[in-house]
């Protein structure tokens, strides 16, 4: 199947094409266009002889056949093009792969309404077209041919009641201190189809005000305000008034590198993807270092994937960290996904499970672009007590959503953020906290599978230490958990000190 | 528009995203000869009110019909009564027509002599993840149907018709043909598309197939999945129990039946694939009733019929036995595989 001629074929307003060839074949494309009976004209601008040669013969042989209709066909040079006036309503621009991609974006004088093509991959990509056209154009359809893999579709509809591609939301609470520069950092992309929503969870500290300052000089800032009820709320109130196809939320006293954002649009854009995400880096201020995550970033995800498997293997995999991703908000809506504005934290968790398991296409960036600030007093991170119970309504919130929602394969990847989860939680809690834990994880554990069940899917998807975890959780025995923790810590403690040291050398050099 | 030779019946429930592209590819044929019946069936989004504008925008080719919420064979049900054309189609709102659907279909009956029962035409599919358009499922078995282009199949004596897709909206009805069976889809049910596929075949005489146009169907849509993998999936077992009872109890042929159980096993696997843990368990209670409760000699003929190979037999007899319990409850199905290999390897030994 000729991708470029099926969709041409199968769009009902359709009618003229103006076709843009470069020197490689794309006889093809228009031979399947010409006898159809839906498109009136095709006019050819094209330097190649060799193309046009090979339509001639193709016309001549279905005029042998009485029957076949053939549509109007002309032949132009590409010269031609500058007599070119703009196009009419239901004339498409097609091209396929231009000699020149320059050329195409300069065309977009001719304020066609559809726009289609097929292009191989290169330095100039689909969004930068779509970026020339995107004010004239109605609809587009892209196809990006990369070598040895699946082709991309930059696939694009006009939304005529607002021009907004993506709304970042900024939830915010006592953290002016750092709000300059988170703001700073994100506005210095300056295209004019995105919005930020900065959301007061009434913070008792001035960050109303600077974002307000900021409005003055930047038109895309806003700012909602609202009584304090938690980040869920404030995050779940900017995702209800955002315009945007696509959303983003980012936590302000945090702070992105400057191309960030239009990295993830172009890449989710290119591909059509729902959702695409970056790596991100751990901030020590105090230190002044930097450290990138490793995380699951690279391949087969930075080529993109529509493949369920894989998109399943990061609910359980991917560092929970929903702020270095852009999620098409249609999804969100249709899948009825929402925060949980009873959780007072770890509300990002839930987010990233269920956006994973609802969506079909996903892809990253293999850079790391957003600085995650590390060690700031009154950070969530560094609790040790109760606070860690909230994981139970948080997985009970997720059961209910697997039961709706989802199938096999996901509620065994469920089960395994569950185990990391709890030992991710043990590991941190105060001593006198881990029987209950413990004894609560287990009825955790057990609610979806039975005990055999979750013994061989443990067995084969998480490691030796974790299994062992696992049976020690289930069978209700607090002392063999704490026996683990001890011993996990004291590994990590030493590689901890290893990396300490490092990192003191380092800086003594770094003074040098 | 007077004397037109189609009707195509679009039953909508919450497609506000989707029905406007429908119905423009029905308004934008490159021929009009056909009118189009929008069956509202009961949609709590602005469904309603779109399709009222385009039935306001075109009264002579749109009727517009409102009804409380009944299911998608009724529906289909309340839109076939009232069309008054000589033939009918039927398209799902979230799906579109190739823009010269009806000029072909017009074409290839003035070429047709006798008139045909049913017209299978041949879709494509539009992956919405990936943006990609791609072969519809039975493709090969569509020109092993119908080699030539003015094949005409009878299916009493070329059985294979059987086994192309159950889908209702890739064919075109005579509705005379239709009007005779007094056929009506099932309603209240999921899988509505499997009992008419099975019984209009066997009543009718000559099926002709079109594979130069089709509608476009869409796979990867937003909000599907909960239909697929929940509850709803048991009905898959009820509807081909009732579907074999009405074979059986009115003598069928053997190689008729056959279809419709080789049609039964690939959709139990299917479901026993994909369909939530919760409901697992019931599915394949209802599984083993079914396979239970069809006889031996029946299940003969299948294996006979359609060389049906060893391991689906296993799993059929295993379905059949006192143990299927085994294939449930903890086990996946890839699990089960691995249980049967075993079972197996026991039986060699011994």
């Amino acid at each position: 199947m000729d991708q470029l001629a099926e969709y041409i074929i199968n769009s009902p307003e359709i009618k003229n094409i103006v076709f843009i060839g470069g020197k490689s074949l794309y006889s093809k494309t228009v031979r399947a266009l010409i006898n159809k009976s839906n498109i009136k004209s095709v006019s050819v601008y094209s330097d190649s002889k060799k193309n046009v040669k090979s339509i001639m013969n193709f016309v001549e042989s279905l005029e042998e056949n009485t029957t076949n209709k053939i549509c109007d066909l002309n032949f132009f040079s590409l010269k031609d093009l500058d007599n070119l006036s703009s196009l009419t309503d239901d004339t498409a621009l097609v091209f396929k792969n231009p000699d020149d991609i320059d050329l195409i974006i300069k065309l977009n004088r001719l304020n066609p309404k559809y726009l289609c093509g097929e292009m191989p991959s290169q330095y100039t990509t689909s969004f930068e077209i779509w970026e020339a056209y995107r004010n004239c154009c109605k609809e587009m359809h892209i196809i990006t041919k990369r070598e040895d893999k699946t082709p991309e579709v930059l696939h694009w509809k006009k939304n005529p009641s607002n021009p907004i591609e993506l709304s970042v939301i900024f939830p915010m609470y006592n953290i002016a201190t750092y709000l300059p520069k988170c703001i700073e950092s994100v506005t210095a992309w300056k295209a004019d189809y995105v919005e930020y929503l900065f959301v007061d969870d009434g913070s008792p500290d001035n960050c109303a005000d600077i974002v307000k300052e900021a409005a003055q000089n930047d038109n895309r800032i806003k700012l909602i305000q609202k009584e304090n009820g938690g980040c869920a709320s404030a995050r779940q109130l900017g995702l209800e008034k955002a315009n945007g196809r696509y959303v983003g939320f980012i936590d302000p006293d945090d702070y992105i590198d400057e191309s960030m954002f239009r990295k993830l649009l172009r890449r989710a854009f290119i591909g059509s993807y729902e959702i695409s995400y970056c790596g991100y880096k751990e901030l020590y201020e105090a230190l002044n270092t930097t450290k990138d995550i490793p995380d699951l970033i690279d391949m087969p995800y930075s080529d993109g994937t529509t493949d369920k498997e894989k998109i399943y293997e990061l609910v359980a995999y991917l560092r929970c960290a929903i702020w270095r991703g852009i999620y098409l908000k249609s999804m969100i809506i249709e899948n009825n996904i929402h925060f949980y504005t009873d959780l007072r934290r770890f509300d990002d968790l839930p987010f990233k499970v269920e956006t994973l398991a609802v969506a079909k296409s996903v892809v990253s960036t293999p850079e790391y672009l957003y600085y995650y600030r590390m060690a700031r007093p009154g950070q969530d991170i560094a609790a040790n007590d109760e606070r860690l119970f909230v994981h139970f309504p948080i997985f009970h919130h997720l059961d209910e959503f697997a039961k709706k929602h989802s199938s096999k394969e996901f509620i065994e990847k469920l089960q395994i953020v569950k185990l990391h989860t709890h030992i991710y939680a043990i590991k941190k809690l105060l001593p006198e906290f881990i029987p209950e834990y413990v004894h609560k994880a287990r009825l955790d554990l057990l609610r979806n599978m039975g005990f055999g069940h979750c013994l061989t899917l443990y067995k084969s998807a998480v490691g030796k230490s974790d299994f062992a975890f696992f049976v020690a959780i289930a069978t209700k025995n607090p002392s063999a958990v704490k026996k683990l923790c001890d011993k996990m810590n004291n590994i990590s403690d030493k590689r901890n000190k290893n990396q300490n040291n490092l990192s003191a050398t380092f800086n003594k050099f770094g003074n040098f | 528009m007077q004397n037109c030779k189609f009707t195509i019946v679009v039953p909508a429930y919450n497609v506000e995203r989707t029905l406007e592209e429908c119905i423009n590819s029905i308004l934008n044929q490159t021929v009009m000869n056909h009118k189009i019946i929008i069956v509202n069936d009961g949609s709590k989004d602005n469904t309603g009110k779109i399709a009222q504008k385009f039935a306001n925008d075109n009264p002579e080719i749109i009727t517009y019909i409102n009804q409380e919420n009944k299911g998608l064979g009724a529906a289909r049900n309340t839109g076939l009564a009232i069309v008054d054309t000589e033939f009918v189609g039927f398209l799902d709102s979230d799906d579109w027509l190739a823009p010269d659907y009806i000029e072909i279909l017009t074409d290839r009956l003035s070429k047709e002599v006798e008139k045909p029962d049913l017209i299978y035409t041949m879709p494509k599919v539009y992956n919405m993840a990936s943006r990609m358009y791609e072969p519809w499922m039975d493709e090969t078995i569509f020109e092993e149907v119908f080699p030539t282009s003015n094949t005409v199949v009878n299916p009493k004596t070329n059985e294979k018709i059987y086994g192309l897709e159950p889908n209702a909206c890739r064919k075109i009805y005579s509705v005379s043909f239709l009007k005779n069976q007094n056929f009506k889809f099932p309603e209240g049910t999921k899988w509505e598309d499997v009992e008419p596929h099975f019984q209009l075949l066997h009543a009718s005489s000559r099926c002709i197939g079109e594979k130069r146009t089709g509608f476009i169907y869409r796979i990867n849509n937003g909000g599907q999945i909960t239909s697929s993998i929940g509850r709803d999936r048991l009905q898959v077992v009820s509807v081909f129990s009732r579907t074999l009872s009405v074979a059986i109890s009115e003598g069928w042929s053997s190689v008729e039946i056959s279809y419709i159980l080789k049609m039964m096993l690939n959709f139990s696997k299917w479901s026993m694939d994909v369909v939530s843990i919760y409901i697992r368990p019931d599915l394949i209670n209802a599984l083993h009733l079914f396979y239970k409760s069809v006889p031996k000699n029946i299940l003969k003929d299948y294996y006979k019929i359609q060389r049906v190979r060893k391991k689906d037999k296993l799993l059929i007899l295993i379905m059949r036995s006192r143990f299927y319990k085994m294939l449930g409850d903890a086990f996946t199905y890839k699990n089960g595989k691995r249980f049967l290999s075993k079972v197996k390897r026991m039986i060699k030994r011994r």
